[in-house]
């Protein structure tokens, strides 16, 4: 089997100096291999070897000085471009949240080579999409900003990745000849619009090789035609994937998959650097390392491990802490917050931290106040050695002004820890960890950035985003001992055994992040690469490693605790196993049988095993049907989660969870018993400590104290008081008195219907059920998010569904009920108490716009005729619409109105076909 | 059997100058050995602007010192009349990748320098042993090895090790 690094070999041998040429890879990894391959072949003086990304820099280099400026050099300067369009931005607060996404926007642009004329098309389509307005003064502005950003940069000798690919066209153009007797570019896989520009412009004065990697699955094969015949000649190893070398181990958890890894690897091995283990979840690295630990073997870790998951990241957690709960108290220290500082690893051994917490809380008891003046405190532990230390750097840290200022402070005292604190130097990964820290500090104090002027709350808030990216380099020695890899450092490698780990959605393949200054209808509109391409370098990087490899064992969860479900990878190595009539070593039971993932769909057949997942069905089941039986497929079938619903609208959901806890809260004692002003007043008083007290039990205090849980509590807080103002306000004209408030999630209410000889339970989840004045109960939901509820008049002047073709019911549901919630509410509260339907109704409440809905309107509140019928005639529809989705005969169809918006479109791919 | 980075422990400062330190050697002597030149292309390669101004001038009167050292004379003589290679990779025999500050490539006495900006140490004398084995088995020619220590008050000191 032919590897990347392999063929560049065979084509540097055939130089007269290898050592005058230059090979790049996409990440340096392979060329570990590379030079192993042409150390056994005797050569001394190897090529250059670098990524895509340094080649580029080094080429300039050869020019002029080239320094890249890291994040810290970069945001000052946009933020002074910035200042100059846009008001808001002079504050850093209101700035920051933009900074790194408008940086990646202009980047990306610049990349792809977008001109300012197309960029000041973009406020054109803008109105369509209803932006806010400052969206739109960003994209009215943006055109400029980047040409004088970027003019800037260039004044200042600070080049980014963008500036230094079009500073080396330029170069070229102007006649620059690298001198090097030639390039090799290895297994580079969509590469930006300019860099690929770059490289035909090398092709033009040197010798360039160019050779694709391409692993035979259908969603790449498409691309490396397109790479290879629109873009340049390159030469393509095309590598198949055989399935009857994968191996599939599922497993209950993360540790599990560690565990056996640790278990299928032999003892001992001849060559154990021809194995290797891929770990997409970074932070289980230590976990995965103490089981190989017990081989006999070594092991060569080439990944980071996450600086938030070591002792480094605890420490400045809790140093911001205190910072930040003291800006709010005119600097005065928070005692709590103080001695947990003083308890951490870096400190413990430096302090006598138990007598000195017993003072302090000696201290904290005896006074009305938690929080003390730092002059005190020095003052109350005087007496202890090391207190002094302590106490100044938190003094200067505390009195910034400055972001470096801070940094430094905090550099000052790791450096105190590095040099006092021998217990340490026992555990290589923390030490090493406080020596980065301890750098990029420093480095942070040095740079632009930190001459920036902020708030303890703004440097906390860039702090945490900043560190928290930041990894640890273990010594990479490829040649020594089994390796420990990224999905990225595997890409392009092959092994005798891979070990791939975490293949669960989610983490491998991630879930694309959201590009806020860049969506799809803008990367549309400029003919950029949507955010979709970006995925298939995940696919690449799959692929092309479990291509090359000779045997291959894919690990995932497979227990009811995986917060996730079982990759799309794996789904696909089944789904081409059987186009090949074949099968994976191990399947799971349920595993699902029709999922067409590699390739555009047009509809998927239903199968005897779905029955059973449509037993029970919820409103916002058969709501998503009506949307689209694919999307339907996907998430109630498949039970694939909805990746882009989940990281986009967490806040709302935060914000939902807390608000209908602590609005059964309130409620509950008012079970039975009519409303007063009074319960409102009280209610209204005890908004602000109920809020806290739930978000410390839903979240931790950790995070109910944070930043972040701070502004969504406000946001909590506001809302309920909006809430309650509404509710009084209704209870005064209504008068109704509250029957039933959730308290167990599981609860429910529902209802059995028969459809074609099969029965359906439908059910709901009330949150709350009052009694009117007219004696009707109604059924309530509080929503975070829109209202949607059918149109019953409608309903009642035109019940016929017309015509039998596939999508017609759907249609009449979807114009005339919107959503099937209400109705199926009514049913369900109407068969679980025995309540005729006459007196039933359902009702939403939003919890955002401070209004409700009804199912029925005003004038057939009244008629309980009407009320009667229209029951029927739900009864009647929905088993209409339950026939179709039980009738094996008929597909899941896709609807391609939902696709823009649905959360399975990357997966589907069927406005491809 | 796992190894972590083991960095020495350096301040940022020290671990910066001395960066700076190679790079400006680098820039002198594959370029026209201008030391203000070679300073100007290492503060540009690697500072931010704000930093550049504070570390020229170390820089420049480090180098000043420097140049009018014994040690550095020493140096000049050494690249004098050889071809210059600055910053070489080379293989180890099982493709471990070094860098290699200077190699002084002359019919029948091609030598090695590494240099170094922290007090002298036992290991830096095998570094330089096993670059020159290497380099040795490269050209098929033995290749002398030196150290070439630099202070931070600009002395500058030349020490043969094989």
């Amino acid at each position: 089997m032919r590897s990347l690094h392999e063929e560049v070999v065979r084509i540097l041998l055939d130089k007269d100096d290898a050592q005058r040429w230059a090979v790049v890879f996409p990440s340096l990894r392979p060329s570990f291999f590379m030079d192993r391959l042409l150390a056994k072949r005797g050569v001394v003086f190897p090529p250059r070897a670098y990524s895509l990304k340094d080649f580029w820099r080094y080429l300039l280099s050869l020019v002029r000085p080239v320094y890249v400026g890291g994040i810290e050099d970069i945001l000052p300067e946009m933020k002074a471009v910035w200042e100059g369009f846009v008001e808001e931005f002079s504050d850093w607060d209101r700035f920051y949240p933009w900074a790194r996404s408008i940086f990646g926007a202009f980047e990306q642009t610049s990349l792809s080579a977008i001109s300012d004329e197309a960029l000041s098309g973009v406020k054109g389509i803008l109105s369509a999409h209803d932006p806010s307005d400052l969206f739109y003064r960003v994209w009215e502005a943006f055109p400029s900003a980047r040409r004088r950003f970027y003019e800037r940069l260039l004044s200042l000798g600070t080049y980014t990745r963008a500036l230094v690919v079009n500073e080396l066209l330029a170069e070229l153009e102007r006649g620059f000849v690298p001198d090097l007797d030639g390039i090799v570019f290895a297994g580079l896989f969509l590469e930006t619009e300019r860099e690929r520009e770059l490289i035909k412009r090398l092709k033009a004065v040197l010798p360039v090789e160019i050779i694709l990697l391409a692993p035979s699955v259908p969603v790449l094969s498409e691309v490396f035609e397109r790479l290879s015949a629109d873009l340049y000649p390159a030469k393509v190893m095309w590598v198949d994937v055989d399935v009857e070398r994968v191996n599939l181990l599922p497993c209950t958890g993360d540790v599990d998959q560690s565990r056996k890894v640790g278990s299928a690897l032999p003892k001992d091995v001849e060559n154990p650097e021809e194995c290797a283990v891929v770990l997409p979840k970074e932070d289980m690295l230590i976990v995965l390392l103490d089981y190989l630990m017990e081989k006999d073997y070594p092991v060569n870790v080439s990944m980071g491990y996450p600086l938030k998951s070591t002792a480094g990241a605890s420490f400045v957690e809790l140093i911001l802490r205190l910072a930040e709960s003291s800006e709010e108290e005119g600097r005065r220290l928070f005692i709590p917050h103080y001695r947990d500082l003083i308890q951490h690893y870096y400190l413990e051994p430096l302090l006598n931290w138990q007598e000195i917490s017993a003072v302090l809380s000696g201290y904290a008891s005896s006074g009305d106040s938690l929080f003390v003046d730092r002059e005190e405190l020095d003052a109350v532990l005087e007496r202890f050695e090391g207190v002094g230390e302590v106490n100044h750097f938190i003094g200067r840290m505390l009195s910034a002004r400055r972001l470096g200022d801070f940094a430094e402070a905090l550099s000052d005292m790791l450096w105190w820890v590095i040099r006092e604190n021998r217990r340490i130097e026992e555990n290589e990964l923390e030490r090493q960890a406080l020596y980065n820290l301890y750098l990029r500090m420093r480095e942070m104090a040095n740079s632009p950035m930190g001459r920036e002027e902020m708030s303890l709350l703004g440097i906390g808030r860039y702090l945490r985003s900043v560190l928290y990216e930041e990894h640890i380099t273990f010594e990479g020695t490829p040649l020594g001992g089994l390796q420990v890899l990224g999905p990225l450092q595997a890409r392009g490698l092959g092994f005798r055994r891979l070990h791939y780990l975490n293949l669960n959605e989610g983490v491998c393949p991630k879930y694309p992040g959201v590009d806020v200054i860049l969506p799809d209808p803008i990367r549309g509109f400029l003919r950029m690469p949507l955010l979709r391409e970006r995925e298939l370098l995940y696919y690449y990087d799959f692929y092309s490693a479990v291509a090359l490899s000779e045997e291959v064992y894919l690990y995932y969860v497979d227990h009811p605790s995986a917060k996730s479900p079982m990759s799309r990878f794996i789904h696909q190595l089944e789904y081409l196993a059987r186009e090949q009539g074949k099968e994976l070593r191990v399947i799971r039971p349920e595993a699902i049988s029709s999922v067409h993932l590699l390739r555009p769909l047009k509809e998927i057949g239903k199968s005897p095993s779905d029955w059973n997942k449509l037993r029970r069905l919820s409103p916002s089941a058969i709501d998503t049907y009506i949307t689209c039986p694919v999307g339907f497929y996907y998430r109630y079938i498949a039970e694939i989660p909805e990746l882009a619903k989940e990281s986009e609208e967490l806040e709302a959901r935060e914000i939902g969870t807390l608000v209908h806890e602590i609005l059964a809260r309130l409620y509950s004692p008012m079970e039975g018993k009519g409303l007063s002003a009074d319960f409102f007043a009280r209610a209204r008083r005890r908004i602000a400590s109920l809020t806290r007290d739930v978000a410390q039990e839903v979240w931790g205090r950790r995070k109910a104290e944070g930043i972040r849980g701070k502004a969504i509590l406000k946001v909590v807080r506001e809302r309920l008081r909006m809430f309650l103002d509404y509710e009084e306000r209704r209870w005064q004209e209504e008068g109704f008195v509250v029957d039933y408030i959730e308290r167990d999630k599981e609860e429910t209410f529902s209802f059995r219907l028969d459809v074609k000889g099969r029965s359906v339970i439908l059910y709901g989840r009330a949150d709350r059920i009052d009694r009117q004045r007219d004696g009707t109960y109604v059924i309530w939901d509080y929503k975070t998010g829109h209202l949607k509820s059918p149109k019953v008049d409608r309903i009642m002047e035109a019940p016929e569904i017309l015509g039998e073709k596939e999508g017609e019911v759907r249609e009449y549901f979807r114009i005339n009920y919107q959503s099937v919630q209400l109705p199926i509410y009514a049913l369900a509260l109407s068969s679980h108490r025995g309540i005729g339907f006459e007196s039933v109704d359902a009702g939403l409440i939003s919890l955002k716009e401070m209004r409700v809905v009804r199912l029925y309107p005003d004038k057939l509140r009244a008629n309980e005729g009407a009320r009667t019928i229209a029951k029927d005639l739900f009864r009647f529809h929905l088993a209409e619409l339950l026939g179709e989705m039980l009738d094996e005969k008929i597909p899941y169809l896709p609807d391609v109105e939902s696709c823009p918006h649905c959360p399975y479109r990357r997966i589907c791919r069927f406005k491809e076909v | 059997m796992i190894r972590i980075r083991h960095e020495e422990v350096v301040g940022w400062e020290e671990r910066r100058f001395g960066e700076l330190v190679h790079r400006a050697l680098e820039a002198y002597f594959s370029g026209d050995r201008d030391l203000t030149g070679a300073v100007d292309r290492a503060v540009g390669d690697m500072l931010p602007y704000g930093l550049r101004e504070e570390f020229r001038e170390r820089l420049l009167s480090l180098f000043g010192a420097l140049e009018a050292s014994e040690g550095f004379g020493a140096l000049l003589r050494l690249v004098e009349g050889a071809q210059v290679f600055c910053e070489v990779p080379i293989l180890g025999e099982r493709g471990q990748r070094f860098r290699v500050d200077l190699f002084l490539r002359r019919a029948g006495g091609s030598a090695v320098v590494d240099y170094k900006v922290s007090s002298p140490r036992q290991d830096h004398a095998e570094q330089v042993r096993r670059y020159a084995e290497i380099l040795s088995r490269g050209i098929g020619e033995d290749v002398k090895g030196y150290l070439f220590y630099i202070s931070s008050d600009g002395s500058g000191h030349l020490e043969r090790v094989i």
